[in-house]
């Protein structure tokens, strides 16, 4: 199952001028479960095609049932006057929508 | 003990509201304080550059009217933050005068604190010459240059200056430049409660109905507020506070929802506990809060250069595939004029930029050409450069003689100036209070 299609709510926003910060909740602890036990910041870094430094956070929220992960901005909102793509970063999340998901298989990711 | 407060809205005057929804049912649970933040940095830094308007100014007047009368009504203060977005001195006067028109309209006698907190650069630059101050991100350590460039800088409160004003006896606190949750935090603190859940509360409360589900924004939601923490319930009919909607708010828009710092310590929710209640409340508890040197957060902006954008759209395939090269050879070309230049394809990879993994385009795109120059003039003179060019451009295959690209018009858009964030930086502070001028204006007349 797509990722997508087993959380709640999949968005992005700034986190201040330097980073943009994805968010993805769920409301059902064992799609929380098998999400966590399939992502970590190296896939969702493949998944974006940056390199690894460029995620500064990945949290796993446990009493939220929600995951974390902020990227650092390759240039920091309003980017200097010129070029700003997304000023609120609030369109950033699209990747992750399409991750695969191995729905309860406990053991295929866990490292 | 325990103190209801009224989260009205999650930013005044964005968009035209209707009180009969949420807010009128909310003033009914008697709320001991209403509070509704107006701001945000993440609009970019050309408000703050320029202290222009954010909002249509009617629909701010309109929502700043339904608060003050609700509050009025009650009798009890209303606390709004971040004036005008900025929270620079204009957006606090612009605010203060709605409130006096609001007060004459109502025959109300009102005491409106208003806090001030633009900051001189002399200030700051001080500062600096007392050591290095780091930004939390994106920006490098704050230099005397970026100061100097630096049209406008505002420091953002915590709780301290409105726990003072509503101390004077304010109606309405009109802040400047505010740590959102500290607006939510002062009526509680002022009331006694501790502060682990007077930020707590604040943090829940910031965005008003983003805490509630499904996706409904500026609607009104009530907390009671007491030392164990906090119990939220939408006032929105449609509306619950989840498990889900929780979290997700103390998620919003930081790095990490384990932890919010401010200008006197550290709010810790690294054991936080979310319940829901029933079909539409939720309880959070098990929040922490560890007193830490005093800070201030500084934002400031400067002028980057004048901006002139053109759109056209695209639909030759040929030119489509070619377009990279076409695009490079236009910015050598005007950036050799002397001035800067950004395309954005959309149909490709507008939305995401460089982060975009996917930059297939579709079989038709829309190209953005923005210039950015030190006069309105050179940049609209390079900005019709690029589109001339493009319109008459050659690529592999070409069939078209009477050019390539569509628009609605020959014309530009002079979008004035741009600005840049020049400070973002978290300055170190002996008395994170001192820097906030507070005004008390009475304001009416009649009861």
């Amino acid at each position: 199952m797509k990722l997508g299609e087993l959380a709640i709510i999949v968005r992005s926003k700034n986190a201040g001028i330097g980073h943009v910060t994805v968010d993805v909740v769920f409301d059902d602890a064992r799609a929380y479960a098998a999400a966590k036990g399939a992502l970590d910041a190296e896939r969702i870094a493949k998944a974006y095609g940056v390199p690894l430094e460029r995620i500064t956070d990945y949290v796993e929220f446990a009493e939220g049932l929600a995951l974390k992960v902020t990227f650092r901005r390759e240039r920091i909102a309003g980017a200097d006057g010129l070029g700003e793509t997304d000023v609120y970063g609030s369109s950033q999340y699209a990747p992750m929508l399409e991750l695969e998901i191995g729905e309860g298989d406990d053991t295929s990711h866990h490292a | 003990m325990t103190v209801r407060l009224l989260a009205a809205t999650g930013s005044v005057g964005l968009a035209p509201t209707d009180p009969a929804r949420s807010f009128a049912p909310a003033l009914s649970r008697q709320p001991h304080a209403i509070v509704a933040d107006a701001g945000s940095a993440d609009v970019g830094p050309g408000f703050l550059g320029s202290g222009r308007a954010y909002n249509n100014p009617e629909w701010e007047e309109a929502e700043l009217g339904h608060l003050i009368e609700g509050a009025s009504r009650l009798g009890v203060p209303l606390i709004v933050g971040s004036c005008g977005v900025h929270g620079a001195d204009a957006g606090v006067e612009a605010y203060s005068a709605m409130a006096e028109r609001a007060a004459r309209r109502l025959g109300r006698r009102l005491r409106l604190a208003l806090i001030f907190s633009e900051q001189p650069r002399a200030w700051l630059q001080a500062a600096l010459a007392r050591g290095t101050i780091e930004s939390p991100g994106g920006l490098p350590p704050l230099t005397a240059e970026a100061v100097d460039a630096s049209s406008r800088l505002v420091a953002a409160m915590g709780a301290e200056p409105i726990v003072a004003a509503l101390a004077q006896g304010a109606d309405v606190v009109l802040a400047g430049r505010a740590c959102d949750d500290a607006l939510f935090a002062a009526p509680c603190l002022r009331r006694g409660i501790n502060p682990a859940s007077s930020f707590l509360a604040g943090k829940l409360l910031e965005n008003a109905s983003l805490v509630a589900s499904p996706f409904v924004i500026r609607e009104a939601v009530l907390a009671e507020v007491d030392d164990d923490g906090v119990t939220l319930e939408p006032m929105l009919a449609d509306q619950r506070c989840t498990r889900a909607s929780v979290a997700a708010q103390l998620m919003y828009e930081r790095r990490t929802p384990l932890s919010q710092p401010g200008p006197r310590g550290m709010l810790e929710l690294g054991q936080v506990r979310i319940q829901e209640l029933d079909a539409r409340r939720a309880r959070i508890s098990g929040a922490s809060y560890c007193p830490t040197q005093p800070t201030l957060k500084v934002e400031g902006a400067g002028i980057a250069g004048q901006r002139s954008v053109a759109l056209v759209g695209i639909r030759d395939p040929g030119l489509i595939a070619a377009l990279d090269t076409v695009a490079a050879e236009i910015t050598t070309e005007v950036e050799t004029s002397g001035a800067q230049v950004a395309l954005h394809v959309f149909g490709r990879d507008a939305t995401m930029g460089a982060f975009e993994p996917t930059p297939a385009p579709g079989h038709e795109v829309a190209l953005l050409i923005e210039t950015l120059a030190a006069t309105q003039q050179q940049a609209s003179s390079a900005c019709l450069l690029a589109r001339r060019r493009l319109f008459a451009s050659g690529y592999p295959g070409q069939k078209a003689t009477a050019g390539s690209v569509s628009g609605l018009g020959d014309e530009l858009w002079e979008a004035g100036a741009a600005y840049r964030w020049t400070v973002n930086h978290i300055v170190p502070v002996d008395d994170p209070s001192a820097q906030f001028v507070t005004e008390i204006r009475e304001v009416g007349s009649g009861a």
